[in-house]
């Protein structure tokens, strides 16, 4: 009864007759301050379910594993191999075996959790048609524990967007602003993310750096993204790294055609000493996407911690129907990690299977699990017989509303 | 007898003394990185004779592209916007006086605009920042596609001054005044460049 009422509605719907309606307008809450300066309310809320293998954590004290001598702590897995969400949070972060203070938002324990993942409001003012100003902000209500309330705010974006020059594409933005390494940050909110969770080095290439970035292109062919900040792309919180004044870039090279590809290549070299290299392609035809990236990773914090690590992903992700597109991703991460008395030594593989349901241009539902596998230890000699296999397999969905 | 005279004197010169005055614009319009299924075409701007053809036309949304990415209608024309990705899309423009937001549909749907008045009409899609197509309403009957080998001929143009326009959905147009006289082909040839026209939309960050 209803399809049919729809059908009718449908085929009775009049033309419209263009300019007979008024002006279009965002289809966010906005307000016209007056003539060419506009301001924009938009954003989204992101809740969410997950059920985490074993105890929620993605990593062991591994107490048969013998690491450097300067590092008696030695730690085996990823600590974020089993994000339940687009921001990337591990389901548990496993405090209990470390010996740092450091917080952990969510602490599932290994029970299925609900989460309000983030709400994520953001405004936008246009004056006239080369300025604007965004700001994003994420709200992170977290039940806490031992003395902390857990619930977090912070700055996603704050920045100016200008463009000097009327009939061109090249942007300048200064402030906090979107990264300029690889692909993944154009996809690394929940409405615009495919599936759920990021890839496994999406923490080193997708946070939001403080600084000035140019990009644009030559015939939108040539596309070039250049940054100087003072702080860099990486968005893991083990380690300091990411506080490393950096110069950083992308350039990529996009067809127009029916199946349009990009290549690109990213750099990053900070002041202290850390580099990052990294390749990307996508290909996107029709109905389907195919994404793939792969990074090298050496850092420093100039007093003694490190991080080197090198991994990749595919994922490939196709509309069925409007309402109905599943995606696989396949994910590699190589690294190691020295912070303080601790050595993490991680080295997985991860299969991710989902599906994503358009209930509406508004409504997005999306389910996920991840397979993890460990696939041992790489410091050699006996390390090799122990047992590094860890129940940290997730699944995970999400309810995004996007206004 | 007189007047069976006149009668036939004037059946006879009648067809001539009916025939408008008219000329014709011809030439060659030279374009640069031409795209297939991407229209050229030479039209004369203002009042003229309406144009009875072109008035249906389609843009479909497939692949995340507007197809095609430049139409040419007739005014009074209904264009059609059948979504054909399965995902949703958005169809908008801002034109001056052929401004319209047909919102966020779905696959399989379609939604139709009537184009009244004549102009060149920029169309975009909200969710996709580098989706956007342009369609020119010409004006009235004086129009001629411009062939592969870029020759073009507007035939019936009536004697006077007119604004010509080359015009194409990719290129900067070429707009002359010229004076078309009676019985004369008038020349104009011209050469459209890419245009580096962006709308503010960006793309990615």
């Amino acid at each position: 009864m209803i399809a049919l009422l729809f059908i009718a509605m449908t085929a009775l719907a009049d033309p419209i007759v263009a300019g007979s309606q008024p002006l279009p307008e965002p289809s966010s809450p906005h307000l016209q301050v007056r003539d060419g300066v506009l301001i924009v309310f938009d954003g989204y809320l992101d809740v969410g379910f997950f059920d985490a293998q074993g105890d929620g954590v993605a990593y062991d004290r591994a107490s048969g594993l013998r690491g450097p001598r300067e590092a008696p702590w030695v730690f085996y897995g990823d600590p974020w191999a089993n994000p339940v969400n687009s921001q990337g949070d591990s389901a548990d972060l496993g405090l209990d075996r470390t010996n740092i203070d450091r917080t952990d938002r969510i602490a599932s324990g290994g029970r299925p959790t609900f989460l309000l993942n983030t709400w994520h409001p953001g405004i936008a003012l246009t004056a006239g048609k080369s300025l604007q100003v965004d700001a994003e902000l994420d709200f992170e209500p977290r039940s806490g524990e031992l003395g902390d309330l857990g619930d977090a705010v912070s700055v996603d974006i704050a920045q100016f967007d200008w463009r000097p020059i009327e009939k061109s594409d090249l942007h300048v933005y200064i402030g906090k602003v979107e990264s300029t390494f690889g692909i993944e940050y154009r996809v690394r909110h929940a409405p615009d993310r495919f599936g759920i969770t990021p890839s496994s080095i999406a923490r080193y290439t997708t946070g939001t750096p403080l600084g000035v970035k140019v990009r644009g292109s030559v015939r939108q062919v040539f596309w070039y993204s250049l940054a100087a900040t003072s702080t860099s792309t990486i968005s893991e919180r083990f380690g300091h790294f990411k506080n490393e004044s950096t110069a950083s870039g992308r350039l990529a090279v996009r067809g127009n055609g029916p199946v349009r590809v990009e290549v690109g290549a990213s750099g990053a070299a900070g002041a202290i000493g850390s580099r990052q290299a990294g390749v990307d392609a996508q290909l996107k035809a029709s109905d389907l996407a195919i994404r793939a990236e792969g990074l090298i990773t050496d850092q420093t914090d100039g007093q003694g911690d490190w991080l080197r690590a090198k991994g990749g992903y595919v994922e490939v992700d196709y509309h069925l129907a409007n309402w109905l597109a599943p995606l696989v991703r396949v994910d590699r991460r190589d690294a190691d990690f020295r912070a303080g008395p601790n050595y993490y030594d991680s080295n997985t593989l991860r299969f991710t299977g989902g599906i994503r349901f358009d209930i509406t241009y508004n409504a997005i539902a999306k389910i996920e699990y991840l397979f993890i596998d460990e696939l041992g230890s790489d410091l050699g000699g006996d390390n090799d017989q122990v047992e590094t296999e860890i129940a940290d397999n997730v699944f995970t969905s999400s309810l995004v509303f996007r206004y | 007898m007189i007047a069976t005279f006149i009668a036939l004197v004037f059946a006879l010169l009648s067809p001539a003394l009916a025939q408008e005055k008219a000329g014709s614009i011809k030439g060659t319009i030279a374009v640069k990185a031409r795209r297939a299924n991407s229209p050229v075409v030479v039209y004369i701007d203002g009042d003229g004779p309406a144009l009875e053809s072109l008035m249906t036309g389609e843009v479909a949304q497939k692949n995340a592209r507007f197809k095609p990415q430049g139409l040419v209608v007739a005014t009074g024309a209904e264009v059609s916007f059948p979504n054909e990705d399965k995902f949703f899309h958005n169809v908008y423009s801002l034109a001056p006086g052929a401004s319209f937001d047909l919102g966020h549909y779905a696959s399989g749907h379609s939604e139709t605009v009537i184009f009244n008045e004549p102009g060149v009409v920029d169309v975009a899609c909200n969710i996709h920042a580098d989706m956007s197509m342009k369609i020119l309403v010409l004006p009235n009957a004086w129009y001629a596609e411009v062939a592969e080998d870029g020759s073009f001929e507007i035939t019936g143009v009536t004697p006077g001054p007119h604004r010509v326009v080359a015009w194409s959905a990719d290129h900067t147009p070429v707009i002359r005044n010229v004076t078309v006289v009676d019985n004369e082909a008038l020349e104009f040839s011209a050469r459209l460049k890419v245009s580096l026209e962006y709308i503010n939309r960006g793309g990615y960050p």
